[in-house]
């Protein structure tokens, strides 16, 4: 389908459909290993709540509600439940609530579980939460394609900015990053992936396509839609690729997510 | 409290600098001391859980490992703080807590699997955190932190 015939509507849908899909794993994931974050895992809440000590009563007191064992067990189960259930319930109320479960896991371990992942299930859960809201109370158009505009633009951000950095790098135009990347053990890359990147010329081949793609990625927005179709499609062999080789599964879907929103802006620009 | 306002500011701010620079990484040990003293060797704490295809989309292991690690570079960030200067100042981080919590879940971990589900009693550890190139095997002059002994 041709982009220019995409919704306000359908792009809605389709950045629920695929944040639905994004959260639940998430919460899946965490869910299947909350033995971590009990009295004797990890990340024990007794430690954890130390970062509030100097905070008020009142503040101790929701967060111990909130984020001890069991009470955050249940703040998962409800994450998992709003997560499936926002393709059908249209509400901006609904992506706010997956929004504020994804910000009490972030705070329930220190910030952040995921890195960057979780930074953009933040994003696309802001910008879908506005969009509703704006087309719930028939506000302007203009505040719906704000909230699409924001995840768009942090997508494209994320990207270039990530680009900008690694041509920055001296061992990135070196050709060099790759190949100390996949021998950083806690990533387990598989033996015939770290053989491959050791090569120099690998190395050096692989990043500097990673760095090209990262800084044209604007080209997205800005140019027609085969570009925009075929920097997506490239993007999400990329992420395809990082999950394989480094285990980062969860940035795939979290930008993924973000994709009808590009495709959305790319009509406008 | 401030630290943590930082990293959940960077969860809604993000800055979207992924592997600009691959920093040594640190790797965390440990060691059992018995009650007669004696000193086990260096242990590594693992943080590396195999994976298939389906981790594609379901990687819980993999990314508590990787939570796990984020620890330890959370510990040697908060250590590298001016005002924290001490040994005291140290062991009354959160951050070296959880890192302690991590190596205790380790000890339970491993006697489990080796026996009973009860640790020795009196059984004592210590850690430490060495910074590593990627590629490079880790040596004493990697260590950047190493704990007094505490009790399991």
């Amino acid at each position: 389908m041709p982009l220019a015939h995409v919704s306000t509507g359908e792009t809605l849908l389709w950045t629920a459909r695929l944040t639905a899909l994004s959260v639940a794993l998430q919460a899946a994931e965490l869910l299947q290993i909350r033995g971590a974050f009990g009295e004797t895992g990890s990340f024990p809440w007794s430690v954890l709540r130390r970062d509030f000590a100097h905070s008020p009563r009142w503040l101790r007191a929701v967060l111990d509600a909130l984020l001890s064992y069991r009470p955050f067990v249940l703040v998962l189960l409800v994450q998992l439940t709003a997560a499936l259930a926002l393709p059908w319930l249209s509400s901006a109320g609904w992506s706010l609530l997956l929004l504020l479960t994804v910000l009490l896991v972030c705070l329930r371990f220190r910030g952040t579980y995921n890195g960057g992942s979780d930074s953009m299930t933040v994003v696309v859960l802001l910008g879908l939460t506005v969009s509703r809201l704006a087309a719930q109370l028939h506000a302007s158009e203009a505040w719906v394609d704000a909230g699409l505009g924001y995840i768009a633009a942090q997508l494209t951000l994320s990207y270039f900015v990530a680009g900008l950095a690694k041509l920055r790098s001296k061992s990135w135009r070196a050709g060099e990053a790759l190949s100390r990347l996949v021998q950083v053990r806690q990533y387990v890359v598989p033996a015939p992936w770290v053989e491959l990147f050791r090569r120099p010329w690998a190395s050096r081949v692989a990043g500097w396509l990673v760095i090209a793609f990262e800084c044209a990625f604007p080209a997205a927005l800005l140019l027609g839609d085969e570009v925009t179709l075929g920097l997506l499609a490239l993007a999400a062999s990329f992420h395809l690729a990082i999950a394989g080789i480094f285990g980062l599964n969860r940035f795939l879907w979290a930008w993924l997510s973000a994709y009808p929103a590009l495709c959305y802006w790319s009509q406008r620009t | 409290m401030r630290k943590l306002a930082v990293r959940m500011a960077r969860a809604l701010l993000p800055s979207w600098r992924f592997f600009d620079e691959i920093d040594p990484a640190p790797r965390l040990f440990y060691r059992t001391i018995e009650a007669s003293s004696a000193q086990g060797a260096w242990l590594a704490v693992p943080f590396r859980p195999a994976r298939g295809w389906l981790a594609l989309a379901f990687n819980p292991e993999g990314n508590l490992a990787l939570a796990r690690h984020a620890l330890l570079e959370q510990l040697l960030g908060d250590v590298a703080e001016p005002e924290v200067s001490d040994p005291s100042a140290v062991e009354s981080l959160t951050s070296y807590a959880l890192v302690t919590q991590l190596v205790r879940e380790r000890l339970r971990q491993t006697a489990a699997a080796a026996g009973p589900a009860v640790p020795p009693q009196g059984e004592r550890f210590q850690f430490k955190i060495t910074l590593v190139e990627a590629g490079a095997v880790a040596g004493p002059a990697e260590d950047v932190l190493v704990s007094r002994i505490h009790e399991v």
